[in-house]
């Protein structure tokens, strides 16, 4: 499914009242799901690290993209922790990467802070930067979608 | 306190004698016979931007676990996120070490408590009472701050990872030259109330035992170190504040859990985080 759509359909999920939409095309299937009161959050499947991981960490009125992420085209660079997300190396400074930049393996995208370690995430292949999906400063989930790569 | 004045050097004030320069040969022979096994080159700079980068600069290209750099003075001495770590020339002690893991990034967060831990072990034994850590590595004397740690990693999703470990150590920086400073600060010499002792002595010290912690953490991970940072939590059972971005919790501090989270009971029951800026409430 095209990143676009599914861009698309959470901004609709957005301005909406639906908790929850799941489109089905062909073998595909995406379903957006808005946690906020009451409903549960949906994350990835976490490992024991982030088993106690503060569900209120994300900002509470965004909507998560809950499955499969997989067949959008391009690579998904996820959060291999829980943290806080920064696109540049300190405050005001130029960002590693921006949507459309073509970028070389080993090249940082991004840094994840966490337990006051700053780790540097890097591009494990070249290609181009299609969207950048988390806001600098955010937090961020364990397996979150980070960047589309191609 | 004033500004020192020209002239015969005043008490209080450290003699031109006392200034030690780092020595490679003097923190070699200070070192353990572990500690030099561990060490696998030493770089001593009079300047250099900072340690951390440099290292991390160095692991790129392919250096070694226990490459450590040393600096009299560091130009971009740096905190997290863009706060600088005042770094003249020759007062103070700024060190980095990298290591090398096999894991990934994400099992490397415990390590952030070790090295606290072990710093401030390093500390006491040198002779500083009172010393507190505020989580996850802030090493507090008299609520001020005497030692900061910048930990970055980088690596493979999945391993292998490296660490450089940073510490920047103020000794006995003077009043002016620590004028930029955004918060309470104090010098070991504050802390030891005068009482003389190496820089390269205490660099070697330093070296042996965060490079212990480092290679301990890689075989054992952060169980071990659990019980020796709880010596000196002092905000346990304390209302604290822990800010994140925008967003603040409040809460009482309730330690750190077995993977070195930190703990808050709030009204909505004990919560974990990997991330955030704890302050006493009420300060």
């Amino acid at each position: 499914m095209d990143i676009r759509k599914v861009k698309k359909l959470i901004e609709l999920l957005e301005q909406s009242d639906v908790a929850e939409i799941e489109i089905h095309e062909g073998e595909e299937s995406v379903r957006i799901s808005r946690h906020g009161s009451g409903a549960m959050p949906l994350y990835m499947p976490q490992p024991m690290q982030a088993a106690n991981a503060p569900v209120a960490a994300a900002p509470a009125a965004a909507p998560v993209v809950s499955s499969p992420l997989d067949e959008i085209e391009g690579e998904i660079v996820r959060s291999p922790m829980v943290g806080t997300f920064y696109r540049s190396p300190s405050p005001g400074a130029k960002s590693f990467v921006e949507e459309g930049q073509t970028v070389k393996a080993g090249e940082t995208l991004c840094i994840i802070e966490a337990m006051k370690i700053l780790n540097q995430i890097e591009c494990e292949q070249a290609g181009t930067v299609k969207r950048i999906l988390v806001e600098n400063g955010q937090p961020v989930e364990y397996n979150q979608p980070l960047f589309v790569i191609e | 306190m004033p500004t020192p004045l020209p002239g015969p050097v005043t008490a209080g004030w450290p003699a031109v004698s006392e200034l030690e320069l780092l020595d490679t040969g003097q923190i070699r022979a200070g070192l353990s016979d572990a500690g030099r096994d561990r060490l696998a080159r030493l770089e001593i700079h009079d300047q250099i931007d900072s340690t951390n980068t440099h290292l991390m600069r160095e692991a790129s290209a392919g250096a070694p676990s226990g490459a450590v750099c040393l600096a009299e003075r560091q130009t971009a001495g740096r905190g997290r996120r863009g706060r600088a770590w005042i770094s003249p020339f020759g007062v103070n002690l700024y060190l980095s070490i990298l290591w090398r893991y096999p894991l990934a990034p994400a099992a490397l967060g415990g390590a952030s408590l070790a090295v606290g831990a072990a710093l401030a072990e390093i500390l006491r034994t040198a002779g500083v009472s009172d010393l507190a850590l505020k989580w996850p590595n802030d090493i507090l004397w008299q609520g001020r701050k005497l030692a900061g740690l910048l930990l970055e990693v980088a690596g493979e999703s999945q391993g292998p990872s490296h660490l450089v470990v940073g510490v920047g150590l103020n000794l006995r920086m003077d009043p002016t030259q620590g004028n930029d400073i955004d918060q309470p600060w104090t010098t070991l010499d504050q802390a030891l109330n005068g009482k003389p002792l190496s820089r390269n002595r205490l660099a070697a010290r330093i070296l042996d035992d965060l490079m212990a912690a480092l290679e301990q953490y890689g075989s054992e991970g952060l169980a071990p170190f659990l019980d020796r940072w709880r010596q000196f939590d002092t905000l346990q059972g304390k209302p604290v504040r822990l800010l994140m971005g925008e967003r603040i919790i409040e809460g009482r501090h309730a330690g750190i859990g077995p993977d070195g989270s930190l703990q808050l009971d709030t009204p909505d029951g004990r919560r974990s985080f990997q991330t955030g800026e704890v302050s006493l409430r009420g300060s």
